[in-house]
């Protein structure tokens, strides 16, 4: 059950279940053994990062809390490592766990190539096992190459475009990152709800005068407009505020029904990209009526300026 | 091979070249019979009797046939030829058919098509009228326009047309006067009648004055108060007579006009031009403008903004459309507006299918296809039917069909939705009550596509993945 995990709970007490409950707790001997802190299952993404722990060999014991059940978590804490994916939110637990369990973690992110192949770097070479490393360099090397293949049509198509990005909730450091590995360029970045270090990686990534503060509508639009962006990526609420003024834009945020974290979500998310940044419906948007009276006003304004 | 093993065969690719090469049996074939076009048009003119001379069989379909996609009743009445009317010639069933038609149907005018048995036995209509009106059965001045309507060749698109140009150049004769500022609309093969509406209501957002020849909106559309009511509406015969001191004519369908516009560009002696149908944002633009350029009137504001609206529909679900593949069948100007629909809106017209369609229709679609990146892979197939096209559906997958009721054992087979447009539908409700063209008819097409697509999303979804946003 996605983005409802309360709902887990009640599925804890199902026979099912409990099977399922024995199992892992055979598995708790497992040496290789982490939880997943601050991921929740948004369209089902989780659905995508679990097989790959399963193919590298790691045991993944407790999602906190995508997922989840009550039981899982009731013996989350006999996990080696925790693997921090929404640091903002859950950073407490994974706090909280290191000092009481004295359970390392690591703050990872799932979005992009080079960040899901390095969150499965980093586990897999916390366990100090020459094995399991090997194959995970492995497994890391045939998802990219694959995902490379899946990903050549989409890249060509958005190799150079430029994206303003306003994420909220979600790392934005982690969707620059897997929109620099489309060849997509991030011209300015919404930071109110990112975390202090969460700034100084974006700052990192595009540089400090991208960064805006300011994340009204207007100062959003003005960003897109003065930096010529091709596309708005940003949560559910700028959807139509991008459309109105004629901006392709993707919903990056936690109520959106595409799966985009993984190997398999990046290429979605180019598909996702591409189909609108191509859509020929922009074409006619932005010619008006050809009896044209319409007079150029609002944010429009601005643009024309830029044009 | 056992039932199973044939399921299977009929969708491999080895089947489909048998298939195609398949010559002396026709299986579904997406069209109807000339006269059902012809009365079809006939219904759309005041206190007008639709008049078959041929064999009641036929007529008893067409009814049928059209009653079941208006949900309205359908008046027509036939000449009942049997037997010895086809050894002696019809001359006596069509006198005596337009007697009792005149006397107890009380018309205003009766329009005649044909059935195939008076086309193969040669009957004369024109002489036949001549006689029926010598031997006094019917007034001398009474109207009764006539049209041979062989089903042999060409569909119901050419019977209307056949009809619409006989009773048009019967009604004009010696009409001519001073012009009287009006626009003639001819609206074509159109089972959406919505769209007619339509076209009246921009028109009149205009103030620009008109005559919609073959009007059937009222007679198709009507009222629920209680009564029956044979002639319900339809075009003035007066404005009919008028309309030949229009100031142009246009038919707002290309292939299913095209007798009547050569006809009025022969003799009114003003503009007369066909148009694709104006499905899609463009198509409507173009029809505008073309409004303003012919009459002098300005497009208001209120058509504008919703000119607004169906960009903005358009923007919000484009997500949905873009990139998806379709199949399209149905009647050649109605093919051609939905394909530049969906070409507008990203969508990739795969397999495009008529069962009639000319040449010239096939080289003006080729262009429009190639005028778009999103027409590149389309293939075009004239003249084929509906067996052709699930052997379509099944080697080279789509993920829509749009075409009418018929198409939905293919998408069936194909597992894919079916969006009804076009001639017949008779398992859905209401849909020739809502436009497909004008700025209001691309709201209508996108909600329909952008939605089916949805509920299949929704109906595929496991629980996990089952959503509450789309
Ligand atoms: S094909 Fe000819 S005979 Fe058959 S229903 Fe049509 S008009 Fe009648």
């Amino acid at each position: 059950m996605q983005g409802r995990s309360c709902w887990g709970g009640l599925a804890g007490l199902c026979d099912r279940d409990r099977e399922n409950f024995k199992f892992q707790i055979s598995n708790l001997k497992d040496t290789h053994t982490i939880n997943l802190i601050g991921e929740y299952n948004i369209a089902g993404e989780l659905w995508d990062i679990l097989p790959l722990f399963e193919k590298i060999g790691i045991n993944v014991l407790s999602k906190i809390t995508g997922d989840s059940t009550f039981k899982e978590i009731t013996y989350a804490h006999h996990a080696r490592l925790n693997l921090l994916v929404c640091g903002r939110a859950l950073i407490n637990v994974a706090r909280g766990m290191e000092e009481r369990y004295v359970i390392p973690f690591r703050e990872v992110s799932f979005y992009g190539i080079r960040n899901t192949s390095s969150a499965l770097r980093d586990a897999a070479g916390f366990f100090e096992d020459m094995v399991l490393m090997k194959r995970t360099e492995e497994i890391i090397n045939e998802e990219e190459r694959n995902t490379k293949r899946l990903l050549s049509s989409y890249i060509e198509k958005l190799k150079g475009k430029k994206a303003v990005v306003y994420t909220g909730g979600v790392k934005s450091w982690s969707i620059i990152s897997a929109l620099k590995d489309l060849g997509i360029e991030v011209t300015a970045c919404g930071v109110n709800k990112s975390s202090l270090s969460d700034i100084e990686k974006i700052k990192s990534l595009i540089g400090e005068e991208r960064i805006l503060k300011d994340v009204s509508p207007k100062n959003i639009l003005e960003a897109i407009y003065s930096t010529n962006a091709d596309i708005l990526i940003a949560g559910g609420r700028n959807q139509y505020l991008a459309y109105k003024e004629r901006i392709p834009f993707i919903d990056i945020n936690q109520e959106r029904h595409t799966p985009y974290s993984g190997y398999k979500g990046l290429v979605r998310m180019a598909e996702d990209i591409v189909k609108t940044i191509y859509s020929p419906v922009w074409e006619i948007a932005k010619k008006n009526a050809p009896w044209g009276s319409v007079k150029v006003s609002g944010y429009q304004s601005v643009r024309a300026k830029k044009v | 091979m056992n039932c199973a093993e044939v399921a299977e065969y009929i969708n491999t690719k080895e089947y489909q070249e048998l298939n195609f090469k398949r010559e002396t049996l026709v299986i579904n074939p997406p069209k109807a019979c000339q006269p059902l076009g012809a009365i079809f048009c006939a219904s759309g003119f005041e206190g007008t009797l639709p008049f078959v001379h041929g064999s009641q069989g036929c007529v008893a379909y067409f009814r049928n046939n059209l009653s079941r996609h208006f949900r309205e009743p359908f008046s027509a009445v036939s000449t009942s030829m049997t037997e010895d009317a086809a050894v002696f010639g019809g001359m006596n069933n069509l006198i005596e058919g337009l007697q009792n038609g005149f006397t107890l149907y009380k018309p205003k005018m009766i329009a005649i098509s044909t059935s195939c048995m008076a086309e193969v036995i040669g009957d004369d209509l024109n002489s036949f009228v001549i006689k029926a009106r010598e031997l006094g059965t019917i007034p001398k001045d009474f109207p009764i326009p006539f049209a041979h309507t062989p089903s042999f060749v060409g569909s119901h698109i050419n019977g209307y047309d056949n009809m619409l140009k006989a009773i048009i150049a019967h009604l004009t004769q010696g009409k001519k006067e001073k012009k009287n500022g009006k626009i003639n609309i001819i609206p074509g093969f159109d089972p959406h009648v919505a769209n007619i509406r339509e076209i009246k209501r921009m028109l009149n957002l205009m103030g620009v004055e008109y005559i919609i020849l073959s009007d059937s909106s009222d007679v198709l559309d009507s009222p629920q108060n209680g009564n029956f009511e044979m002639y319900p509406g339809g075009t003035k015969l007066e404005d009919t007579a008028d309309s030949i001191n229009g100031v142009a004519t246009i038919g707002l369908q290309k292939f299913s006009t095209m007798q009547t516009i050569k006809l009025i560009q022969e003799s009114f002696g003003h503009e007369g031009l066909s148009i694709y149908p104006p499905l899609g944002i463009k198509a409507t633009d173009g029809f505008l403008m073309k409004i303003k350029r012919l009459t002098g009137r300005s497009i208001p504001e209120e058509l504008e903004r919703e000119r607004g609206r169906a960009v903005d529909t358009a923007t919000d679900a484009h997500q949905y459309i873009h990139g998806k593949r379709f199949a399209v069948f149905g009647d050649p100007d109605e093919v051609f507006g939905i394909v530049n629909f969906l070409l507008e809106m990203g969508g990739e017209p795969v397999h495009i299918l008529t069962a009639t369609g000319t040449k010239q229709f096939g080289d003006e679609i080729k262009v429009l296809l190639d005028s778009s990146p999103y027409g590149k892979q389309a293939n075009l197939y004239i003249g084929k039917d509906l067996w052709h096209l699930r052997s379509l559906l099944m080697t080279e997958p789509v993920d829509m069909l749009i075409g009418d009721s018929h198409g939905k054992w293919a998408a069936r087979d194909a597992g894919i939705p079916l969006v009804r447009i076009g001639y017949p539908i008779f398992d859905r409700v209401n849909l020739h009550r809502y436009p497909t063209i004008g700025y209001q008819g691309v709201i209508n097409l996108i909600t329909w596509i952008a939605n089916t697509f949805i509920d299949e999303v929704d109906r595929k979804s496991d629980d996990a993945h089952f959503e509450l946003l789309r």
